[in-house]
C-alpha cells in the first residue's frame, strides 16, 4: 500500500465535477426530460435494490401469517365475503344509478361519466430520507404507472406518483410539505388549495367567511389541478380557526385515507380529466393549478 | 488490480443498501451514513482507485435512491472526498479515536453545506441562467487574457 504516496486530488477534477454537480441540480431544478430519465433509469437499479433490502421484512411478515390462528383466519374470511356482498348489492344499484347519469347527461349533451381504471400496487418501502411522506411501490413503467398518476386507497386520496422507474414507483403523500392539490370544500361547491404540512394535519388557508363549511365536512378532489379526477375524498375537517382581520378562515382536516398503515394502494393509470387538462390550463391562468410537488 | 475493484465496488453496493434498509422514520434519523463512511474509507486507503470521480458517481446513486435534489450527494461526496485526501497522510496514520473524531468534523461541515445548498434550492433557478455566464466567461479568457497581456508587457520597454 502506497501511504507516502501523496494522491493529492487534482483542482481540476474537482473543480469540473463540482461545475456538473451544480449544473445537475439546476438542470433537475428546472425538470428537464434528459436529467427526469437518467433519474428514472438509474432509479431503476436503487428501486430493485430497495426491493430486495425489503424481501427479508416480507419474509418475516410472511412466516407469522403461517402463525396465525385458524379460528382467526375463518372469522376474517366469512367478515370479507359478508363485505364483499354488501359491496356487489351496492354496486348494483351504483351500475343502474350510473345509467341514469349518464343518460341525463346525454339530455343535456354533457359528458357521460367515466370510472377510470385503477391498478393494485403493493407498499415495497420508501426511501432512506427523515421525513416519511414518500414511499416505494412495486409497480412501475411496465405496467403504466406514469409521475402524476394518482394514488388511492380503499377510503380516500394517498398522493401522486412522483418518479416511476422499471422496477417500481415512488409516491407523494398528500400530507407532504411540498404536495398540493385543488379541493372541493363540503357541499359549497367552492374550490381552494389544499397543502400537507409534514404531519398528519392537512390545512386548507384563505377561504372566505361565508362559506358555509363545519367540522366533519368532507373534502373532495376538485378536477380542476388537470391532475386528481374529481369526486375522490381526500380529507375530513377536524376544526376550523378564524382569521378576523382579514375575513378569512383557515381549514385543518385529517386525511381520510389511513395513511399509518398503508399496505395495498391503487393506482388510478388513465385519470380521465387528464385529457382536457391543457385546455382548463390554457384558458385561465388564474385557476388554481397544481403545483408540481418536488423534494429539496 | 481487478480484484481490488470488486472489492470496492462490492462494498459500495452493500452500504447502499444499507443505507435503503426500511428503518422507523425515528431510527432513520439518526442512523450512520454508510455510504459516505464506505466512500471515506476507500479514499483514505486506496487512494489510485477510489478518488473524486468515484465519489462523485457513488454521490449520484444516493442521490436517486433517496429521490432528492439530483447532484446535491454527488457534489458534498466529492467535496468530502476533497478534503480527506488533502489531510490523507494525516489521517491515515492516525490513531482510530482520533479518525472517528475527524470524520465526525468533516460530517459536521457536510450537514452545514448540505442545509445551505438545500436553502438555496430554489435559486438553482436562476442559477442556471449564471452557469451560462460561467461558460461564457471560459470562452472569453483566452481572448482577455492575449489582448491584456500585450497591454501588461509594453511599458517595461
Amino acid at each position: 500500500m502506497a501511504l507516502f504516496d501523496s494522491h493529492r486530488p487534482g483542482f481540476n477534477r474537482l473543480l469540473v465535477l463540482v461545475v456538473l454537480s451544480i449544473a445537475l441540480m439546476s438542470l433537475d431544478r428546472i425538470g428537464t426530460r434528459w436529467v427526469d430519465q437518467m433519474d428514472s433509469n438509474v432509479g431503476g437499479f436503487t428501486d430493485g435494490m430497495a426491493g430486495l433490502v425489503n424481501k427479508p421484512v416480507e419474509l418475516a411478515r410472511g412466516v407469522g401469517e403461517w402463525f396465525t390462528e385458524r379460528e382467526r383466519l375463518i372469522e376474517e374470511r366469512r367478515r370479507l365475503r359478508e363485505e364483499n356482498l354488501l359491496l356487489r348489492g351496492q354496486m348494483q344499484q351504483h351500475t343502474s344509478l350510473t345509467r341514469d347519469i349518464d343518460e341525463l347527461r346525454e339530455l343535456l349533451n354533457g359528458r357521460p361519466i367515466e370510472v377510470p381504471p385503477v391498478l393494485l400496487a403493493r407498499r415495497i418501502g420508501h426511501p432512506p430520507r427523515s421525513d416519511d411522506h414518500l414511499f416505494t411501490i412495486n409497480r412501475g413503467l411496465g405496467d403504466d404507472v406514469r409521475p402524476g398518476d394518482p394514488v388511492i386507497d380503499a377510503n380516500g386520496l394517498v398522493g401522486q406518483v412522483l418518479r416511476s422507474t422499471r422496477l417500481g414507483a415512488t409516491v407523494i403523500e398528500i400530507t407532504s410539505r411540498d404536495h398540493m392539490a385543488s379541493v372541493l370544500l363540503g357541499d359549497s361547491g367552492r374550490s381552494a388549495l389544499m397543502r400537507g404540512t409534514g404531519t398528519a394535519e392537512l390545512v386548507v388557508e384563505r377561504v372566505p367567511e361565508r362559506i358555509r363549511i363545519k367540522p366533519g365536512d368532507t373534502l373532495t378532489t376538485s378536477g380542476i389541478d388537470g391532475v386528481f379526477p374529481r369526486g375522490y375524498p381526500v380529507a375530513r375537517v377536524t376544526r376550523i380557526t378564524t382569521d378576523r382581520a382579514q375575513g378569512f378562515i383557515r381549514l385543518h382536516a385529517e386525511p381520510v385515507a389511513d395513511l399509518e398503515r398503508l399496505d395495498h394502494v391503487l393506482v388510478i393509470t388513465e385519470p380521465p380529466d387528464r385529457v382536457e387538462a391543457p385546455q382548463a390550463e390554457g384558458a385561465s391562468e388564474s385557476s388554481p393549478v397544481e403545483e408540481r410537488p418536488d423534494v429539496e | 488490480m481487478s480484484s481490488s475493484w470488486i472489492a470496492i465496488v462490492l462494498t459500495t453496493l452493500a452500504a447502499l443498501a444499507l443505507s435503503l434498509l426500511p428503518l422507523p422514520p425515528a431510527i432513520q434519523a439518526h442512523a450512520p451514513q454508510w455510504l459516505l463512511l464506505t466512500v471515506i474509507f476507500w479514499a483514505l486507503y486506496r487512494p489510485a482507485q477510489a478518488g473524486l470521480v468515484y465519489a462523485w458517481i457513488a454521490g449520484l446513486l444516493m442521490d436517486v435512491a433517496t429521490n432528492g435534489l439530483l447532484g446535491l450527494h454527488a457534489l458534498l461526496f466529492t467535496l468530502t472526498v476533497f478534503g480527506v485526501l488533502s489531510l490523507r497522510q494525516r489521517f491515515a496514520v492516525a490513531a482510530l479515536l482520533s479518525q472517528a473524531l475527524l470524520i465526525a468534523g468533516i460530517s459536521l461541515l457536510y450537514l452545514l453545506i448540505a442545509l445551505w445548498v438545500q436553502g438555496m434550492a430554489s435559486d438553482l433557478l436562476s442559477m442556471a441562467s449564471h452557469l451560462s455566464r460561467a461558460i461564457s466567461n471560459l470562452a472569453a479568457w483566452p481572448v482577455l487574457y492575449f489582448l491584456l497581456s500585450r497591454l501588461e508587457r509594453r511599458p517595461a520597454h
